[in-house]
């Protein structure tokens, strides 16, 4: 998952940066509105966290920027200002959360997740199939699958978003660190695992390649099911 | 104790003074109206007397015979006094009425007195009927009157009304200005003066209303790294550096705060300047004490100060307190804004109505398009709270100057910062 830091007080973008990098997310961080704007127009990311009163800028703008480029990328504002007015102004203006500070950061942590799991479970059960991102487990009828790292990355971001179509591009970005580093290519090892340890040995297809597009979660599938 | 009201005094001296007005009207009228009625029958009488004397004179007639020549109601008689009678008129009453008398001297030798007695209960009638109707108009006028003073009061007072009316609905959440259209001019000042004193209070809100703000958000900053520092740092186990480098950080922070809570108290300390009593000073040698003071500031930096002015001496009466806090503020911006070894200029200004002081330096200049004025505002990078300039605002309102911030307009690159002070605000009130 890639999220977006937009914060000028420089130890708080930082310390924001590290603590979110240590659980595992991808993080870009901007000080300020137009380092924002750029990082929106190179790259997609899931969620943005954003201060409201940027040097040259507005956060509730840039929300509105946002999305207007994905809607589905959540959009959390942070911001020392506690009243009523300011929370129901932003939260009206297409912000999915409002935070303000100091706040605690398991708490963020927490909202942060909730925010990603696009409206299902840590956990996720489709059939017989589970997914534990927490734990880095796949469970099939109760084994444990061997499947690890990107693949396992891979495979869970497309459960989640299995009601959608995920291009390459939106893959790199969400688990890759570098996606401009990277050749697309990595994508395709990643799903060639993924059909090696999984799709072959259980007899089940789980992701289903739509070309010149991406790809998409297909379990469980008409025949699966009987 | 006695709470005073306009309209009741209005109305209680008007009926007072019309009331006394009538009355005394109506007692001139009547006493005229009885003296000229009482002299007209004295004046019949005289000349009554006069003609008995002149015809029975020659002819020696007796009394019986005097009533002939004068009309009924009169009594006629000749009667022997042996004292000259005090006044020869008489007004008394019987049982059957009222009756006046003469006595008119008809023979000096013999003390005889000619006597005339004349029954006036028509006339006394008469002036009773015109006691009792001037009794009747005074009351009907006396009601008259109570209902013109309240008609009147009323009309004198709406305006008054109406102004209170006006400013009882107004609180601080609900300022309005007063439209002196409809208002008599005589209350236009009054006017004038309550709605630029709304405008100020609605203007000091918005500014206290920016101040809570900004000092929410420039507070809960360094609190918000504090914790999230250190709450990210307990997350794992670190090395000491790690553990070090967070504490320090804090310790920055915890600075950072209180460099911002002494601005702020001095926001406090600087609204009791307001309050000051002003004194007599000379502008030009302030200014120029001044300008020796910020020579150590701006030594440091190897930066020049001078201090020119067009007159030798300007004897002014203000709170130096105040202009102080503009002063100090614009040149301490002026300092931290310019390189070293460069020159900034103190100019003072006497012109015909209003003074001058402005101060020059040749850093980077301003951005003009943003408020400089409005509170937690820095410029670039520097340090400080960015409130500087807010107090120096507040502090130019309460002197009544104007301060301007804009770039230099000579080539050269720098900020101008400007003081306008009206001669009015600074002349002693007599």
């Amino acid at each position: 998952m890639r999220i977006l830091i937009i914060e000028d007080e420089i130890t708080l973008n930082r310390t924001l940066q590290e603590g979110l990098t240590d659980f595992g997310y991808q993080v870009d961080a901007a000080e300020n509105y137009k380092d924002a704007e750029y990082f929106i127009d190179i790259r997609n990311y899931d969620l943005v966290l954003t201060d409201w009163m940027l040097p040259d800028g507005d956060g509730i703008e840039l929300c509105k920027i946002v999305k207007n480029r994905s809607s589905r990328t959540a959009v959390v504002i942070l911001s020392a200002r506690d009243d009523k007015d300011s929370e129901i102004e932003a939260l009206k203006s297409g912000a999915d959360d409002y935070i303000k500070k100091p706040f605690d950061f398991d708490i963020l942590l927490a909202r942060i997740e909730a925010r990603l799991r696009f409206g299902g479970t840590n956990v996720i059960e489709i059939e017989d199939l589970v997914i534990n991102p927490d734990e880095e487990k796949i469970e099939y009828n109760g084994e444990e699958i061997e499947l690890k790292g990107k693949p396992f990355e891979v495979l869970t971001h497309l459960a989640r978003h299995r009601d959608q179509i995920v291009s390459k591009e939106q893959l790199l970005d969400a688990i890759w660190e570098e996606p401009e580093l990277v050749t697309p290519n990595v994508i395709e090892v990643a799903i060639n695992q993924i059909r090696q340890k999984m799709d072959k040995p259980l007899n089940i297809s789980t992701i289903e390649t739509i070309r010149r597009r991406g790809y998409r979660f297909c379990y469980p599938t008409a025949d699966e099911e009987k | 104790m006695q709470v005073k009201s306009i309209y009741k005094q209005f109305y209680q001296k008007l009926i007072l003074a019309t009331s006394l007005f009538l009355i005394i009207l109506s007692f001139i009228f009547y006493g005229y109206t009885k003296s000229t009625i009482f002299q007209e029958i004295r004046d019949s009488l005289y000349s009554d007397a006069e003609l008995i004397l002149s015809v029975s004179k020659n002819a020696q007639v007796n009394s019986k015979n005097f009533n002939v020549i004068t009309h009924n109601g009169i009594n006629i008689d000749i009667v022997t006094l042996e004292q000259i009678p005090e006044s020869p008129f008489i007004t008394f009453k019987t049982k059957s009425g009222t009756f006046m008398q003469v006595l008119f001297l008809f023979d000096e030798d013999k003390k005889q007195y000619i006597k005339i007695i004349k029954n006036i209960n028509s006339s006394i009638e008469m002036l009773n009927k015109i006691f009792n109707n001037l009794l009747l108009i005074s009351l009907g006028g006396l009601i008259m009157v109570i209902l013109y003073a309240f008609t009147v009061s009323k009309t004198l007072l709406k305006p008054i009304i109406d102004i209170t009316k006006k400013l009882s609905h107004m609180d601080e959440n609900f300022l309005t200005q007063i439209n002196k259209k409809n208002l008599p001019i005589e209350f236009h000042p009054l006017a004038n003066s309550i709605n630029s004193l709304t405008m100020r209070i609605e203007t000091n809100i918005r500014f206290k209303k920016e101040l809570f703000i900004g000092v929410a958000h420039e507070l809960k900053t360094p609190l918000a790294v504090m914790k999230l520092k250190n709450e990210v740092t307990l997350m794992k186990v670190r090395e000491p550096q790690k553990y070090q480098e967070t504490m320090r950080l804090t310790v920055d922070q915890i600075d950072e705060m209180n460099k911002m809570i002494s601005s702020i108290l001095d926001i406090g300390r600087a609204e009791g300047a307001q309050f000051e009593k002003p004194e007599e000073i000379d502008l030009v040698q302030y200014l120029q004490r001044k300008t020796n003071d910020y020579r150590m500031l701006s030594a440091k930096k190897k930066i020049i100060l001078t201090f020119f002015s067009n007159v030798n001496h300007h004897q002014v009466y203000l709170q130096s307190t105040l202009l102080n806090q503009i002063i100090q503020n614009f040149v301490q911006n002026a300092i931290k804004f310019t390189p070293d070894d460069k020159a900034i200029a103190i100019r003072l200004e006497k012109e015909k109505d209003l003074t001058k002081i402005t101060i020059t330096d040749e850093g980077k200049g301003i951005d003009e398009s943003i408020d400089l004025f409005a509170p937690f505002k820095r410029m670039g990078e520097e340090s400080g709270a960015g409130l500087g300039l807010f107090l120096a605002k507040n502090a130019a309102d309460a002197l009544g100057a104007a301060i301007f911030l804009k770039n230099r307009s000579d080539g050269i690159s720098g900020c101008e910062a400007s003081i306008i002070l009206p001669h009015t605000r600074l002349n002693k009130p007599n």
